[in-house]
């Protein structure tokens, strides 16, 4: 059992997913209880649509977990090479190790998946009460164990089945040789992505593009042209979480030397790119996450601008500032409730960061000793990781920036062109805020226990050959 | 023998213990010893005599559990990490067996290192030495290599130029042929003992390998924590005889 707690934040990751479909499962179903009271008509609909949504949204979150649980799984193997090497000597065949570890990967998927629906069954519980008691839920019987949450939790089980199946590819390249040999540095060799993957990625992106062209050249016609526009986002969105690789080690080269004259800078930028494709797969997360974010975001201020210059066009003495007061309401709620749901990937993909960072911590041990007998101090130690968080969770940040900005103004330009002329992107500061900060707090947690292992590392560990 | 010159490492009635009180492993019982300036000496035993440990507290990496030591003529018992970091950086130069070279840095950047780390770029004099040392050691054209790209004995090489670039008060060596083929061992060697014939350069050198030993000015015997033999420059074969001795005796 030993072997399921190493995988603990896999686990995780299960039950955050889980946890976070759960609530999406339960919320239309509330939703629509509350609605039929009010006597609502064409509940059908808006539960059908409110359905849609969420699995929208799940299969965002589930995919970012994937890609989370793939990518620490392979660190976690790279970090047992020796043990795993150890086997190899005695008999054991690549084929039946990674056999072992797709079981425990299903093991850790089933785990994570019943923490997380009770988890999520749970905090809808909460919701339920709280809401009921002031008053904004009528009082109803609500089902809080539908059917459905069944489907989640399978999701999220086959999810990272899949993932671990991926993330042990890598098992078949420890040799048994590994474990006599004295050199501990453990590998970074890249788990590069193919050729295949690079020509997908392209392939992906330009089509989205064209499509989004597309959406554009017809956005002064309909607003229809909302419906290309946002397909074409979404290929080109995949096609850039394929080729992350081939992204992101460009924007973290760039990062990197942002103050690189500073050993410790310069250090922690070239630890980034020690294996580009395994931070980039740390990264890719994130950047999911927060386009996804900025994307919502700038999309409804534009909306929110057009409208109310429709509006203040539109006044003939009626208009009140009370009107365009309940209005910026409005977006500022619809904003709110999707940026929980939207955020709830980059939960997933902050702990992903954390992962990769106490890994490459783990991993380094040596490292870190050889530095500090060469002279660097304790307090550098610390400030390395730190800067090495910052530096990746910056990269993700400014990449989702990009992107947002542009997947949102196409939205925005795309749906309300056909009213007004050709809009300028909005960049809601309340989020871009939010993401910043939220970013900040991701780096420094994401250090706190790395930085205390590192810190840890004594200089004479750098000549222990154990 | 005594030394002619003031010690550049001094250790004064030095133990170090492992393990609590009642599991107590002695590593090195209650050494006395002076490192000569300008010298080269060899530290050798067999494995578990304890010449690691006294690599390690003589360099200020591990903390002693009684005695005093002094670097370069500066009280290290009883530093904070910070200042003995910065001993480290200014005053120690260091050669491993394997693993010295940070890999995500080039060959330059591994060699100008402890000045990176200090904050400061070399001076122009300082990097007229670097230069020099690099086309001494042959590694002018690798400058913009990684380690990764390097034979083993490449590698020893800007260890040792990294080491020799800050024209430190000792260079400690452990094992440094350990994991090299016996003619690159040689060279990383005859290296060794030119910068301290013609460089005045003090090094101490750890290791089992009587040939290696061979090349040093003086050679201490370690066997169960204490120095048991001080000789001055001997042949491998002597070394080895005297080897076998301790053991015999042991």
């Amino acid at each position: 059992m030993s072997g399921l707690r190493s995988f603990a934040p896999t686990i995780l990751v299960a039950a955050l997913g889980t946890t976070f479909g759960s609530a999406l499962v339960i919320a239309p179903g509330i939703v629509t209880e509350a609605l039929a009271t009010t006597g609502f008509g064409d509940l059908g609909a808006i539960r059908a649509i409110l359905s849609v949504l969420g699995w929208l949204f799940l299969a965002i979150a589930l995919y970012v977990g994937a890609v989370v649980t793939a990518n620490t799984c392979a660190t976690i193997i790279a970090g047992q090479t020796r043990i795993l090497a150890l086997q190899r000597l005695i008999g054991a065949t690549g084929a039946s190790l990674r056999a072992r570890i797709t079981r425990t990967g299903l093991l850790v998927g089933v785990v994570g998946a019943a923490i997380g629906v009770v988890v999520g069954t749970g905090l809808s519980a909460l919701f339920v009460v709280a809401l009921r008691g002031n008053g904004f839920l009528p009082d109803t019987t609500y089902t809080l164990v539908p059917v459905e949450l069944v489907l989640p939790a399978v999701a999220v089980v086959l999810a990272t089945w899949g993932a671990f199946a991926a993330g042990s590819r890598r098992v078949l390249r420890v040799t048994p040789l590994q474990a006599l040999s004295e050199d501990v540095e453990p590998t970074h060799e890249d788990v590069r992505f193919g050729k295949a993957r690079t020509v997908w990625a392209i392939v992906l992106v330009a089509a989205g593009v064209l499509l989004m062209l597309v959406g554009l050249a017809f956005s002064p016609v309909s607003p229809s042209a909302v419906l290309p526009a946002a397909l074409g986002g979404f290929v080109s969105f995949a096609g850039i979480s394929v080729g992350a690789a081939v992204v992101m080690p460009p924007v973290l080269q760039l990062i990197g030397r942002i103050g690189s004259s500073d050993p410790v800078v310069l250090l922690a930028g070239r630890n980034a790119m020690r294996a580009p494709a395994r931070s980039s797969r740390a990264t890719i997360g994130l950047v999911i996450g927060v386009t996804l974010l900025v994307t919502f975001a700038v999309a409804f201020g534009i909306m929110e601008q057009v409208l109310t210059q429709q509006l203040v066009a539109m006044d003939d003495g009626s208009m009140t500032p009370a009107m365009l007061d309940a209005q910026r309401g409005f977006f500022a709620q619809v904003n709110a409730v999707v940026d929980v749901v939207v955020g709830f990937s980059a939960v997933i993909a902050a702990v992903g960061v954390v992962n990769a960072l106490a890994l490459s911590v783990m991993q380094r041990r040596r490292e870190l000793g050889l530095l500090r007998v060469l002279g660097l101090t304790g307090a550098q130690v610390r400030r390395m990781i730190v800067t090495e968080a910052v530096q990746m969770v910056t990269a993700a940040v400014v990449t989702g920036l990009v992107l947002g900005t542009c997947y949102g103004w196409v939205g925005g330009q795309t749906m309300l062109g056909s009213i007004g002329r050709v809009v300028t992107p909005v960049l809601p500061l309340g989020t871009v805020g939010a993401v910043v900060l939220g970013a900040l707090v991701l780096a420094v947690v994401a250090t706190v226990a790395p930085v205390r292992r590192a810190v840890r590392v004594s200089p004479t560990q750098a000549l222990a050959v154990d | 023998m005594t030394t002619t010159q003031k010690p550049i490492i001094r250790l004064d009635h030095v133990s170090k213990h492992y393990g609590d009180t009642s599991r107590r492993v002695t590593a090195l019982d209650d050494v006395s010893v002076d490192i000569g300036a300008g010298e080269f000496t060899a530290v050798m035993g067999p494995s578990g005599s304890g010449k690691s440990t006294l690599m390690h507290v003589a360099a200020g990496l591990d903390a002693v559990s009684s005695g005093r030591i002094q670097i370069d003529g500066v009280e290290i018992t009883g530093l904070a990490d910070r200042e003995l970091t910065e001993l480290r950086r200014r005053r120690l130069g260091f050669v491993f067996q394997s693993f010295n070279l940070v890999p995500t840095l080039d060959v330059g950047e591994n060699i100008r290192l402890p000045f990176l780390l200090g904050g400061g770029a070399p001076s122009a004099d300082e990097r007229a030495w670097i230069d020099r040392l690099v086309d001494r050691l042959g590694l002018s054209d690798r400058l913009t290599h990684r380690p990764h790209q390097l034979s083993g004995g490449q590698q020893q090489r800007v260890a040792i130029a990294r080491a020799l670039a800050s024209r430190p008060a000792v260079v400690v060596a452990d094992e440094p042929t350990g994991a090299l083929d016996s003619r690159t061992g040689r060279d990383v060697l005859a290296i060794l003992r030119g910068a301290v014939q013609e460089w005045g350069q003090s090094v101490v050198m750890v290791t089992h390998d009587p040939t290696a030993a061979a090349n040093a000015d003086r050679i201490l015997f370690l066997a169960d924590g204490r120095i048991v033999d001080d000789r001055p420059a001997m042949t491998a074969t002597e070394i080895s005889a005297t080897m076998l001795g301790m053991e015999a005796a042991a």
